[in-house]
């Protein structure tokens, strides 16, 4: 007899699939930025899986500059979404902070513990360098942008 | 309250080993290697620590099955069993067996036991936000080698990540000036939502039906609308309507005004879109960061420990609010508000006035009429506007002062710890040369600061009082001992958490001379000396005498004795050197 999964099923393995994304998200945003605030890991995991998953990718690693506002764009009308996803990313940064994949640092920024871990999505060049860029922007001015161009 | 009496290792070919406590110090001596941290741990274990490669230890491999702890007070006896393997687990009250099957069900079942008072216990759980148990006070009471001296987060557990993410929310609870009133406030908060959810349903309701009572009263020629004029009003005007009579509906206006008024309010319209249009950019903005603040505080309101997570972000989004632009933005939104208003207006006199140029006949007249009739007594019926704005006011107050009390901490409670810390470090002059030193200074004191679970002491100067920072490390260890102790004298009078009255220390001698240890001797002469800490108890792992500590316990066991070699007694080969 063929049977359908129930909603309550679907949501479930939707809720792993989603916390397994930004699992492995999470920490490959912080092995290139190094230090981060929430705010910018946020801002950045949501933006990185939008380009992994959506396939919305007008630019890569050849463009030169204005990365943050060139990815924001990149996934335009996803707020929603975005809005959505804040629950996985709250879930899966306490999943690796009790892991201690990840820890606070000094001015409760955030940071890997120890080393890189073993198993790491490895980031294109146009990531990297937003991840970079993003670290030297200030946070409000972050923000801004994800709600001028998302 | 509960106290350890005994731990009965099982070995594998049925052979047990008892080791008895009993109240006040309880003293276990050991020389290096002998297991004395593995003892420390194994008490944590046999407390529901979930350690799940005990097993595999050397020196619990093929030699120790399992475990039994018993605790008991005047009337009662709790005995726990537990296999090392995760397999087996019994709870036994009273000498009644309860069946548990995990280790989650074992720690659930000690907890109910330990819970002095069940309702304070389920107002604990709704401060804190979810259902800690006794096992994260068992932070106040395990002090372990690598953290002896740390004056900065003293409570050594509290490196452990588990620990921490609980931390600020016990610790907020610990030292909440008004907890009554914040669970008070809970509840208020917890019934508005759910009123202010349901009257939402019913205001959706009303909402469409208003559009067409709007849209009935446009086609009938009437210039009014329900967001603009009071719906007794609306009745009053509609009851001294002629039906059949078009010309009456349509007011005074006659056909060529009425055109000229159309086609000027369709000109108002497209000015008032384009207008509108301009504005949208700023104005999707904007509710973009009010949409993402209302998610955080969603968030924040359903798991709080997200608050140290996301609540950075939160700030910055209202601070966003707060610069100059958003201010502006602010402003110009209202003036949009107001021609949305009017456009509206406008919007419904054109149909209104379109109605008079192209008069429905008068069957379709009559039967928007009676439609109309309904609809308003619908809508009168269930009318929750007003209550609906009032609900949302009030959750608003009661939320911001929510948000202001769990911030207020009770400089009385600190002001109790810090007392006895200093009270305890003080009974250390008799022997300690730095103790004596330290209370020579002008106005010698220890604070306890909440933020960081510091314990820092201070001296006076022309009556501004200095932190002073030392870099000894026994002096360190004392001023930590009694952070210790303060903490657990307070935990002893509070029935509302399910804390065990014990204190779990591991060889705190470490970085004392010959003179200056005895101050810990000292230290815990002074808390036994109140006779409301007698039920209290501390194990002393030490590798020296207890003489030579000045502690002259109640209970002494040397773990290297005939017949064994350690803290294991059916493990005779090796040592414990992962763990010393």
């Amino acid at each position: 007899m063929n049977r359908t999964p129930s909603n309550s099923l679907v949501a479930l393995e939707q809720r792993s699939v989603q916390l397994s994304i930004y699992f492995d998200i999470i920490p490959s945003v912080l092995c290139v930025g190094k230090v981060l605030s929430v705010t910018k890991l946020l801002v950045l995991s949501f933006i990185i899986k939008h380009r992994f998953y959506s396939g919305a990718r007008s630019y890569d690693g050849h463009a030169k500059a204005f990365f943050l506002r060139k990815a924001t764009c990149d996934a335009s009308g996803s707020f929603i979404q975005f809005l959505d996803e804040t629950r996985y990313f709250c879930e899966a940064m306490l999943l690796l902070l009790e892991s201690e994949i990840v820890c606070y640092g000094q001015d409760g920024e955030l940071r890997l513990h120890g080393g890189e871990p073993s198993s790491i999505l490895v980031l294109g060049k146009f990531e990297s360098r937003l991840i970079k860029e993003c670290r030297n922007l200030d946070d409000s001015f972050v923000l801004s942008e994800v709600l001028r161009n998302v | 309250m509960f106290e350890l009496r005994t731990l009965t290792l099982n070995s594998f070919d049925g052979r047990s080993y008892p080791y008895h406590f009993e109240r006040g110090i309880n003293y276990i001596e050991g020389l290096n290697n002998t297991g004395k941290t593995a003892f420390v741990q194994f008490i944590d274990f046999m407390l529901g620590h979930d350690d799940k490669g005990i097993a595999e230890r050397p020196w619990y491999c093929g030699t120790l099955k399992s475990a039994e702890l018993a605790l008991a007070d005047d009337c009662r006896l709790l005995e726990l069993y537990r296999s090392l393997d995760g397999v087996d687990y019994e709870v036994c009250f009273n000498g009644v067996a309860t069946d548990v099957r995990t280790l989650a069900d074992y720690v659930s079942e000690v907890n109910s036991i330990l819970c002095q008072n069940q309702r304070s216990l389920m107002d604990f759980w709704q401060y804190v936000g979810e259902e800690l148990t006794y096992r994260t006070f068992t932070l106040f009471s395990f002090l372990e080698e690598d953290h002896v001296g740390q004056l900065n987060c003293f409570f050594g557990k509290l490196h452990e990540v588990r620990y921490r993410v609980k931390e600020r929310q016990l610790f907020d609870y610990l030292f909440a000036r008004d907890v009554s009133r914040i669970l008070a406030l809970e509840k208020d908060a917890k019934r508005l939502t759910e009123e202010k959810e349901e009257l939402a349903i019913k205001a959706e309701k009303n909402k469409a039906l208003s559009k067409r009572i709007d849209d009935e009263l446009a086609t009938l020629g009437v210039h009014m609308s329900l967001e603009e004029d009071d719906i007794a009003r609306i009745e009053e005007v509609l009851s001294s309507f002629d039906i059949t009579s078009p010309e009456r509906l349509g007011g005074s206006r006659g056909i060529s005004e009425s055109t000229f008024a159309a086609a000027t309010l369709a000109d108002q319209i497209r000015a008032l879109e384009a207008m509108l249009s301009e504005r949208d950019m700023e104005d999707a903005e904007n509710t973009k960061r009010q949409r993402l603040l209302a998610r955080l505080e969603e968030l924040i309101d359903e798991k709080p420990e997200y608050n140290e997570l996301v609540g950075p972000t939160h700030s910055l989004l209202e601070d966003l609010e707060e610069s100059t632009s958003m201010r502006d933005a602010q402003v110009q939104k209202e003036v949009l508000e107001r021609k949305k208003k009017q456009l509206n207006r406008l919007r419904k006199d054109l149909k209104a006035s379109e109605s008079v140029l192209n008069p429905v006949d008068a069957d379709e007249r009559f039967r928007v009429a009676t439609l109309l009739s309904d609809h308003i007594k619908e809508y009168k019926s269930c009318d929750v506007r007003e209550r609906f704005e009032g609900i949302q006011r009030e959750l608003t107050d009661v939320r911001k002062e929510l948000r202001k009390l769990r911030m207020q901490i009770d400089e009385t409670k600190i002001d109790t710890i810090s007392a006895a810390i200093t009270r305890r470090y003080k009974a250390a002059c008799e022997s300690s040369a730095f103790v004596r030193d330290d209370f020579e200074l002008d106005g010698f004191g220890v604070r306890y600061v909440r933020n960081g679970n510091l314990i820092q002491p201070y001296f006076h100067q022309d009556d501004v009082p200095i932190n002073y920072y030392t870099g000894s490390r026994a002096r360190h260890a004392l001023l930590q001992l009694s952070g210790y102790l303060a903490f657990l004298e307070m935990l002893r009078t509070r029935t509302d958490c399910p804390s065990l009255p014990l204190l779990v220390i591991d060889n705190i001698s470490a970085p004392f001379d010959a003179e200056n240890v005895r101050g810990i001797g000292d230290v815990l002469r002074s808390f036994y000396s109140e006779d409301e800490n007698a039920e209290i108890q501390v194990f002393l792992f030490e590798n020296k005498a207890p003489s030579e500590l000045g502690v002259n316990p109640s209970v002494y066991v040397k773990l290297e004795c005939e017949g064994k070699t350690g803290f294991n007694p059916f493990y005779c080969s090796g040592g414990y050197g992962e763990d010393e």
